[in-house]
Formats: structure tokens, C-alpha cells, sequence
């Protein structure tokens, strides 16, 4: 007698897709990760618990949240903070900021010019992100303003760390911009 | 003054444009299950169906240019009903805030 039901044979999938995705982008918390797999936080929190248990995945916490990791995933502290700073999107558009404006030749920013840059933010929000990049050891402060403290590592960890954004997403994050 | 089939053309594009934010309207829905981008998506959703109508009215003569214009005030209406409930409707079902602890 066939023990596997249909619902039992989609689980031990659905743990493989959370398996990969998490894989794929190590550091993600639980909803980044509801929404590359379109499955809800409270539905995802389900299989989480059960790799954990079996441990299949491990996390780490970053404040009030958990990362996740798969077993074996080996990184450094240093390189921990810098992929949980990219994981928070205020962090990492000013991470990309530093990024785009290394490759004009540019190390060291202004907070006002980060201001500029930024969608919507105040000038104290601005300093807090930064302060907490600073903590992170992401950025360095210097007379002059900011710089990246390892630009080489925090570009090759963007490139291969961070989800891409397809047009589902782009969509859905607009229009939910729009909403009450 | 340009033939008709210059207006015809253009609108056709408004409706194909109109059918590829439905959809992609509805592929976002499927993903987060938020009901606001649903209403979204049919407000694509009636854009194309308006634009469609109008650009094979135009082109056929199917209904008299005043009747015509109505019925397109009516589907603007309908379309931008469907755009202003989601901005005053609470989003329960799939608040990922509230399911996180």
C-alpha cells in the first residue's frame, strides 16, 4: 500500500524548492523568501520549522527576524553582516549607491548626496541607515563622508546574492505603493 | 485631418497594451493573493475590453460616434472604480506583517 499521499509527495517537494531558493540566496528572511517561493509567510513558517527540525537548513537571527541558511553553508561574521544588511532594501539601495557611483570613480559620499539619491527618505532616516551600515562594517566614516570598507567583497556578494526582480515583482511593488 | 485608420491603429495599441498589464496584473495577483491588484487587473481588464471596442467600432461603423462615446465613459467609469476601491480597501487575507513574528 502507496503510504505517500499527494499531499505528502507535494510537501517533500515544496521543502526542495525552499531548499533551492534558499540556497540560491542565502540570508533571506522569512518573507523575501514567502515571495520568491508565492507561498504566504504563515504557510512558508511551516516547512521552515520542519528543515530546521530536521536540519536541512539552519538560521541566524538579525534582530527581530531569522536568515536562513542551508546546512553547510559556510560564511564568515564579517561576510554574514554584510549579506543581513543586503537582505533590508533601504540598506541595500544605499549599498547599490556606493556601487554604482565606485564604477564613475567615486569612493567617498556625502550624506546629503545619498539624500538626493534616494527616493523618499529624511535626512535623520538617511544617517540611520548609514550609521547601521557603519556598525555592520559596511561602510567606513571618513572626513569626508562615506566609503565602502571592502568594495570588491560587497560587490561580488550583490552579484551573487541578490534576487533579481522580475516584472511581477516590479508591478506588484508599485501598485502596493499606491495602496492605503 | 487623418484617415480613421491612423485613430484605429493607435487605439488597438492602447488595447494590447491594456492586455499585457491585465496579465501581468493577474500573474501578480496569483502570487500574493492581495485582491487590491485583482481589482487592478480587471481595471486593465475593462481598458482593453473599451479600447478594443471602440478601435472595431471605429473601424466597422458598428455604433453611431455619440452612442460610441457614452458607452467609452461608461467603461472609464467602471475601469476607474476598479482603480480607486483598492486604494481604500484593508489587504486581510495576506498581510505578511501580521503573519510574521
Amino acid at each position: 500500500m502507496n503510504f505517500l499521499t499527494p499531499s505528502h509527495s507535494y510537501a517533500k517537494e515544496f521543502e526542495q524548492d525552499v531548499i533551492s531558493i534558499i540556497k540560491k540566496y542565502p540570508g533571506l528572511g522569512l518573507r523575501e523568501l514567502s515571495r520568491e517561493l508565492s507561498i504566504s509567510a504563515q504557510s512558508l513558517k511551516y516547512y521552515t520549522d520542519k528543515l530546521l527540525e530536521d536540519g536541512q537548513i539552519f538560521n541566524k537571527k538579525d534582530g527581530k527576524f531569522s536568515r536562513y541558511f542551508t546546512k553547510g553553508f559556510k560564511i564568515d561574521e564579517y561576510e554574514q553582516n554584510i549579506l543581513s544588511c543586503l537582505r533590508k532594501p533601504p540598506l541595500l539601495n544605499i549599498i547599490v549607491i556606493f556601487l554604482q557611483e565606485r564604477k564613475n570613480g567615486i569612493e567617498i559620499i556625502k550624506n546629503q548626496e545619498i539624500l538626493d539619491k534616494l527616493e523618499v527618505q529624511s535626512a535623520g532616516t538617511v544617517t540611520y541607515y548609514l550609521n547601521q551600515l557603519v556598525q555592520n562594517d559596511v561602510l567606513e566614516k571618513t572626513k569626508n563622508g562615506f566609503c565602502l570598507k571592502n568594495p570588491q567583497l560587497v560587490d561580488s556578494l550583490v552579484k551573487k546574492y541578490s534576487p533579481t526582480h522580475s516584472i511581477i515583482d516590479n508591478f506588484i511593488h508599485l501598485w502596493q505603493q499606491y495602496f492605503l | 485631418m487623418f484617415p480613421i485608420v491612423f485613430s484605429v491603429v493607435i487605439i488597438f495599441l492602447v488595447a494590447i497594451l491594456s492586455l499585457i498589464l491585465c496579465l501581468i496584473g493577474f500573474l501578480s495577483y496569483r502570487k500574493t493573493k492581495d485582491i487590491r491588484l485583482l481589482s487592478v487587473t480587471a481595471a486593465f481588464g475593462v481598458f482593453f475590453f473599451k479600447n478594443l471596442f471602440t478601435a472595431t467600432s471605429l473601424y466597422f461603423n458598428i455604433v453611431p460616434h455619440g452612442t460610441l462615446e457614452l458607452y467609452e465613459s461608461l467603461l472609464d467609469l467602471v475601469a476607474f472604480i476598479f482603480l480607486i476601491f483598492p486604494v481604500f480597501k484593508k489587504n486581510n487575507s495576506m498581510d505578511i506583517n501580521n503573519q510574521i513574528k
